[in-house]
C-alpha cells in the first residue's frame, strides 16, 4: 500500500483514486536512489518519499509568521533569547515585547520540571553562585556553578534578601537602600530612598516584603516600621514601592502589634507576616496578610494545634501555598510543617509533614526557607529544599531525615529565584516617561 | 469499524485527497471548527498544506489518537518524528499552525528551539533567512549589552 493509502485508510470501500502511489513511478538519479533504498530499508513509505522530495526540489526555507518564532523563543533558555536580540529589528523587538516577557514567566510558572529555577547564594567575596536547581534536588555528585557579580556598588557579605518573584531579587546590603535586581538579563534597579518616611527620634525595627501585583502588573516592595518606646507603647509605619511609579507611599497600617518573621512572603498576591503580642517573645498571635492589589490587611487564624502560641513558628512558601512550620509542643524535637488552604474566604489548614530537628540545628530551624520541586522526588516520600544560610539541607519525607548539600563550602545570603526576562529598569522607566 | 464512524476528505494545496476518519481530523482544532459549524461539504480545502507535509501530519495523528499507546512509546515516536530536514521541519510547523493543532505545534516548534539554542545571531539569520536590518554600530551595542550571553 501507498503512503497516501495508508494515510487515508478508514473506510474500506472508498474511492482510492485520488490516492496516487508513491516511489516507483517517479524517475530517480541514481544516487538519490541509493539514499532513499537505505531509508526504505529502515522506515518505509513516509521517510523516502520526503527524503525524495527534498532532494529534488530544494525548497526554499520560509519565513515563519511571528506567532511562531514566538512560541519557539519561549522554549529557548532565557540567555539564548538575550543573544538572540541582536538578529534584526524585529526579533529585538519580539524578544524586549512585554508580550513575551509576560507568557514567559507564566509558562515557567507552570513549569513542573522546575527547569528555569536557580539556587543562588552569596560567597564570601560579596559575589553571587547561581546553580540549577533540578540537580540539586537529584544529589547530583557535580553541581554546576556560575559566578555572577554581585550588583551592589560596595559587595559584601551582609546583603540580605528580601524575596524573589518572577526572576526579580529584592535585596539590600544596607536597610534603607533596597534594589530590585534581576540576575538573568543582569540588570538592577537602585531603589529611591525612603527615610523621609520614616518616624524618626524612636526606636524601631524595619520589616520588609516583596511581591507581585498582578492586577496593575507591577512589582511592590512594602517596608514596615515597627516602633516601640520604653514605655511599652508601640505603633507602625508602613510605605510601599510601586516599581512602576517608582515611588513610595505610605499606606494603612494594621491593626495588631509587632511582625515577628522579616521578611514578609509573598503568596498568591499578598503578603503575609506572623503577628507577636510581645516584641521580647515568639509568642504569635496570628497571621496577617497585605493584598498588594488594593493596599488592605486582612487577619487568619493560625492551625489549631498550635495551642496556646508560646512556641516558635516560621511563615513558608510551599509551593503556590503558604506554609507554616511549629514546634511540636508534645515533642520538641520536631516540627510539623501545615500549608493553607483558600477555600472561598475560609481558611484551612492540612498537616503535610513532620521534620525531625537535626541535632545541631535545633530550633534554628525556624529561620529556614522551605522549597519544593514537583518533579523532583524521591522513590518513596516527597524532597524538599530548606534554605537556612549558611546551610541548604534537603528533607525527605520517607526517612524524616534532613541532609545538608555539601557542595557549598560557604554559603551567605540564599535564595530561589526563576530565570526571567522581567527588566526592572524597563518597567520604572515606562511609567516615567 | 463501527457504523456510524464519519470520514472527511481533506484536499491539500496540490490537489491531492486524503480520507480521513473525523474523530482523528478534528485533532486539527480548524478542522474541529469546520465541522462543529457546519461548514463542512464534500471536500475540506486545505490551502496551506501540501501532500507530503499532510502525510506526515496524518502519521502523527494516526499514531497519537491509537488507542492505549503508552507515553513513551508516543515520546520516541516524537523523537523519530523529528529527525527530519530542516525544510521539512517548517513545513510542518506552517501546517500545525494553519491546522491549529497546539500539542504537535509545541512539540516541533520545542525541536527547532533545541536546534537553535546555542547558534549566534548570524546563524540564526541564515537558518530564518532573515536579513540583519541593524548598523554595525546598533549591533555592537546590543552585543555589548548582553556580552555575557557570548560566553
Amino acid at each position: 500500500m501507498g503512503a497516501r493509502a495508508k494515510a487515508a485508510e478508514g473506510k474500506s470501500n472508498h474511492q482510492q483514486i485520488s490516492v496516487s502511489p508513491c516511489l516507483p513511478w517517479i524517475p530517480l538519479p541514481t544516487t538519490i536512489k541509493t539514499k532513499c533504498c537505505w531509508i526504505l530499508t529502515k522506515r518505509p513509505c513516509f521517510a523516502t518519499k520526503i527524503t525524495l522530495t527534498e532532494v529534488v526540489t530544494k525548497k526554499k526555507i520560509k519565513i515563519l509568521p511571528k506567532g511562531v518564532i514566538m512560541a519557539i523563543l519561549l522554549k529557548v533558555p532565557p540567555k539564548s533569547m538575550l543573544k538572540f536580540m541582536g538578529v534584526s529589528k524585529p526579533w529585538l523587538r519580539l524578544i524586549s515585547s512585554r508580550k513575551l516577557v509576560k507568557t514567559h514567566v507564566k509558562l515557567t510558572a507552570n513549569d513542573k520540571e522546575c527547569s528555569n529555577d536557580r539556587v543562588i547564594f552569596q560567597d564570601s567575596t560579596g559575589n553571587f553562585k547561581v546553580s540549577p536547581l533540578p540537580p540539586l534536588f537529584r544529589k547530583e555528585q557535580r553541581i554546576e556553578l556560575f559566578n555572577m557579580d554581585s550588583p551592589m556598588e560596595n559587595p559584601n557579605t551582609y546583603t540580605k534578601i528580601v524575596g524573589s518573584v518572577n526572576g526579580l531579587i529584592c535585596m539590600y546590603s544596607k536597610i534603607e537602600e533596597p534594589v530590585l535586581w534581576n540576575p538573568t538579563i543582569r540588570k538592577c534597579k537602585k531603589m529611591p530612598t525612603f527615610e523621609a518616611n520614616l518616624r524618626r527620634g524612636c526606636s524601631y525595627y524595619l520589616n520588609y516584603g516583596f511581591g507581585y501585583d498582578e492586577s496593575h502588573d507591577d512589582y511592590k516592595v512594602v517596608v514596615v516600621q515597627c516602633i516601640y518606646d520604653d514605655g511599652g507603647s508601640y505603633d507602625t509605619v508602613v510605605n510601599i514601592y510601586s516599581l512602576r511609579t517608582d515611588s513610595w507611599r505610605t499606606i494603612d497600617k494594621f491593626q495588631g502589634n509587632f511582625l515577628i518573621n522579616s521578611p514578609g512572603k509573598f503568596v498568591d498576591g499578598k503578603l503575609y507576616w506572623a503577628l507577636s503580642a510581645d516584641i521580647n517573645t515568639f509568642n504569635i498571635c496570628n497571621i496577617i496578610s497585605l493584598d498588594l492589589a488594593d493596599e488592605t490587611w486582612k487577619s487568619l487564624m493560625l492551625p489549631t494545634s498550635y495551642g496556646e502560641g508560646i512556641y516558635p513558628l516560621a511563615l513558608g512558601v510551599f509551593g503556590n501555598d503558604l506554609s507554616v512550620l511549629c514546634l511540636n509542643c508534645h515533642e520538641v524535637t520536631n516540627s510539623d510543617v501545615w500549608i493553607m488552604k483558600h477555600s472561598g474566604v475560609e481558611v484551612s489548614w492540612t498537616k503535610i509533614f513532620t521534620i525531625d530537628h537535626p541535632k545541631d540545628l535545633g530550633e534554628f530551624i525556624f529561620f529556614s526557607s522551605i522549597f519544593s520541586v514537583p518533579s523532583c522526588q524521591s522513590n518513596k516520600g516527597e524532597l524538599f529544599l530548606l534554605l537556612l544560610p549558611p546551610v541548604i539541607m534537603i528533607y525527605d519525607c520517607s526517612t524524616r531525615q534532613l541532609e545538608a548539600v555539601d557542595h557549598f563550602e560557604e554559603c551567605f545570603a540564599a535564595e530561589i529565584y526563576v530565570e526571567s526576562l522581567v527588566d526592572p529598569l524597563l518597567i520604572a522607566q515606562n511609567d516615567n516617561s | 469499524m463501527s457504523s456510524s464512524t464519519k470520514f472527511l476528505t481533506l484536499k491539500t494545496n496540490d490537489k491531492e485527497e486524503f480520507v480521513l476518519d473525523e474523530a482523528i481530523a478534528i485533532r486539527s482544532q480548524t478542522i474541529k471548527n469546520m465541522v462543529e459549524d457546519d461548514c463542512v461539504s464534500n471536500v475540506i480545502p486545505l490551502p496551506n498544506v501540501d501532500s507530503k507535509t499532510m502525510i506526515k501530519v496524518i502519521e502523527y495523528w494516526k499514531k497519537h489518537s491509537e488507542e492505549g499507546i503508552s507515553k513513551d512509546k508516543l515520546m520516541d515516536f516524537d523523537k523519530a518524528f523529528v529527525k527530519v530536514d530542516q525544510s521539512i521541519l517548517y513545513a510542518l510547523i506552517l501546517a500545525a499552525n494553519f491546522l491549529n493543532d497546539a500539542e504537535m505545534l509545541d512539540m516541533i516548534c520545542q525541536e527547532v528551539a533545541n536546534r537553535i539554542k546555542g547558534k549566534t545571531p548570524e546563524e540564526i539569520r541564515k537558518e530564518f533567512n532573515i536579513e540583519n536590518d541593524f548598523t554595525p554600530e546598533e549591533e555592537e551595542e546590543i552585543r555589548n549589552e548582553n556580552v555575557w550571553a557570548f560566553e
